[in-house]
């Protein structure tokens, strides 16, 4: 009778360790990231612009192929790894964008950018709102490149001398290698409708490939349309508008977002153009939603005016460390990077807002700081989150401003950022 | 000593703008809320003959009764020159009065302020209940033994 309990157990071990067996080889071809080829089938993906020749830029992987978020239950995100491989000869900064995602739902990437070297990873999170109708969303996770970060770099270019005169020949030069991946996200439960109201908001950013220029140079301009903390939108209609020191366009063009929700514009600055701040206006128009709006600034040959531009912001823990969730009752460090171009800015004070996943402002936080001209400045500040802060996506409201609104001051620049609390 | 006063004149001067003065207008979708409560901020950015202004950069900053800020938004106005901005009411906001202060700002136009004022109610808590509790007690056997005698 032992003998044959023995045999039993012995058994059911052989059959375990055969089962175990293939599923270990398959998880170990998939962490090593060393075997492109098996990569590669992974994924579905396409490439745009000339300059792609099928090697040398990168591989996209997102695991796992299917999340399933119930409705019914406190938690309703649903999270996936997102990893870039640098292929032999690719040293360009690739930025993530998603489309897909199902209504009153949010997402954060933990990184947005980076540059893979030879991997650069990213956590996928997605908030499911309790109003999403259920069913089978497919996701696509979007990497775009512009051809080895290189763009808009013949500054000194004597050029066309007409303001304003869009040159859409040279923006073929800034080509994008855009890699896809798609997963599965399955939402079931019974949804719930809330009280209040939080209107979903069309979201445009834009900026310059420079924050200050030379007569007779090409200015590039870029930026990207979604949805606040949601999809981006493709085919959305995007009005450029440049404005020199006094009030007068210069420069005024329209174009369309591609599937990344990604514009782009180059024009070139004249060679007798007034020194100064110049504004760049864009407008986002895409239906239903009501339109967006964004600036920034540049200058030509220094400004009596600040030039203020919010070049980063990250969070991070108190040890430098950058997780890819936060908890309640930590720590949230929010690094912002200034750079100042146009005159010195006295006293000038930065703030930083945090609001929950229910939009709450939960902290607003100031120091006070003189920004040179031509100084770059990078300034932590910690926010404590509360004890029993709510789980979901929070934003980090970073601005510069010459003083308190209150006393008549005005912002000057702003950037914003998300961080998940689980 | 006069001319030369004359000639320096223009230059000491403040530049006015020539588009001109802007205006703004703020206002809340109520005058009242409970915390928790959504708020919206909405107003417009007008030139002197109080036509919208677009692409105005809008700066608000929200403070509460201690004037201490609780929020701020950078807002661009829309070409009608409108803008809006919603924010969440926290949960442990003080009872009181709040103030919104809004600047209007654009190349070629000289700054405008406003501010408007609301106030946060508490909400009927269930502490205030208990305490409502016995005096309805009181009352009801006060007036049953009024019946009885």
């Amino acid at each position: 009778m032992q003998m044959r309990k023995f045999w039993v157990v012995m058994l059911l071990i052989s059959v375990c360790l055969i089962a175990l067996v293939p599923s270990m080889h398959v998880r170990a071809d998939e962490d090593e990231s060393t075997t492109t080829s098996a990569l590669t089938s992974l994924v579905s993906s396409t490439t745009t612009g000339e300059s792609w020749t099928g090697i040398g830029d990168f591989v996209l992987k997102v695991d796992p192929p299917q999340h399933t978020v119930h409705l019914n239950e406190k938690s309703k995100n649903a999270t996936y790894a997102v990893r870039v491989m640098a292929l032999p000869g690719f040293s360009g900064e690739v930025q993530l964008d998603i489309k897909g995602l199902p209504e009153d739902s949010e997402h954060v990437f933990s990184h947005e950018e980076g540059v893979p070297n030879p991997v650069f990873q990213s956590v996928l999170r997605v908030e499911v709102g309790h109003s999403t109708a259920p069913g089978q969303y497919l996701l696509t996770i979007i990497a775009t490149s512009q051809e080895n970060g290189q763009h808009g770099d013949d500054q000194r270019s004597e050029g066309d001398d007409q303001i304003g005169a869009a040159d859409h020949s040279e923006a073929d030069e800034h080509s994008e290698i855009v890699h896809k991946a798609t997963v599965i996200l399955i939402v079931d439960g019974q949804p719930t409708t809330t009280d209040g109201h939080f209107e979903k908001r069309l979201q445009v950013r834009v900026s310059t490939n420079e924050e200050d220029y030379l007569k007779g140079a090409k200015v590039y301009i870029f930026g990207h349309v979604d949805l606040r903390h949601g999809d981006s939108i493709a085919d959305a209609l995007v009005s450029i508008q440049v404005l020199d020191p006094s009030g007068q366009t210069k420069h005024i063009n329209s174009t369309k977002t591609n599937e990344a929700g990604h514009f782009s514009d180059l024009f070139t600055l004249s060679s007798d153009a007034v020194e100064g701040l110049y504004t760049v206006y864009v407008t986002a128009s895409f239906a239903p939603y009501k339109d967006a709006v964004a600036k920034t600034t540049f200058t030509i040959g220094g400004s009596d005016a600040p030039s203020i531009h919010v070049t980063k912001v990250t969070v991070a823990k108190t040890d430098d460390t950058t997780p890819s969730e936060f908890h309640a009752g930590e720590t949230v460090v929010v690094w912002i990077t200034i750079n100042n171009t146009g005159a010195d800015l006295e006293n000038g004070m930065i703030w930083v807002e945090i609001i929950d996943s229910n939009h709450v402002p939960i902290s607003v936080v100031v120091v006070i700081a003189t920004i040179h001209h031509g100084e770059q400045v990078k300034t932590g500040l910690q926010v404590v989150l509360g004890s029993n802060s709510p789980t979901g996506i929070y934003s980090v409201n970073s601005l510069v401003s010459n003083g308190e609104i209150n006393k008549g001051g005005k912002f000057l620049d702003s950037e914003e950022t998300t961080f998940a609390v689980t | 000593m006069l001319l030369m006063a004359m000639i320096l004149l223009p230059f000491a001067m403040k530049p006015t703008n020539a588009a001109g003065q802007l205006t703004v207008t703020v206002s809340t979708d109520k005058q009242s809320y409970d915390a928790g409560q959504l708020i919206t901020i909405t107003g417009q950015v007008l030139d002197t003959n109080l036509q919208g202004v677009a692409l105005a950069t809008v700066s608000i900053q929200v403070n509460d009764a201690n004037g201490k800020p609780i929020h701020l938004a950078s807002i661009i106005s829309s070409m009608g020159g409108s803008f809006t901005d919603q924010f969440t009411i926290p949960a442990d906001s003080f009872n009181g009065s709040y103030t919104v202060f809004a600047t209007a700002s654009k190349t070629g136009y000289t700054d405008a302020s406003n501010q408007i004022v609301y106030t946060v109610v508490p909400e009927f808590s269930d502490m205030a209940w208990l305490m409502l509790l016995p005096i309805c007690l009181a009352i009801l056997v006060a007036r049953k033994r009024k019946t009885t005698t």
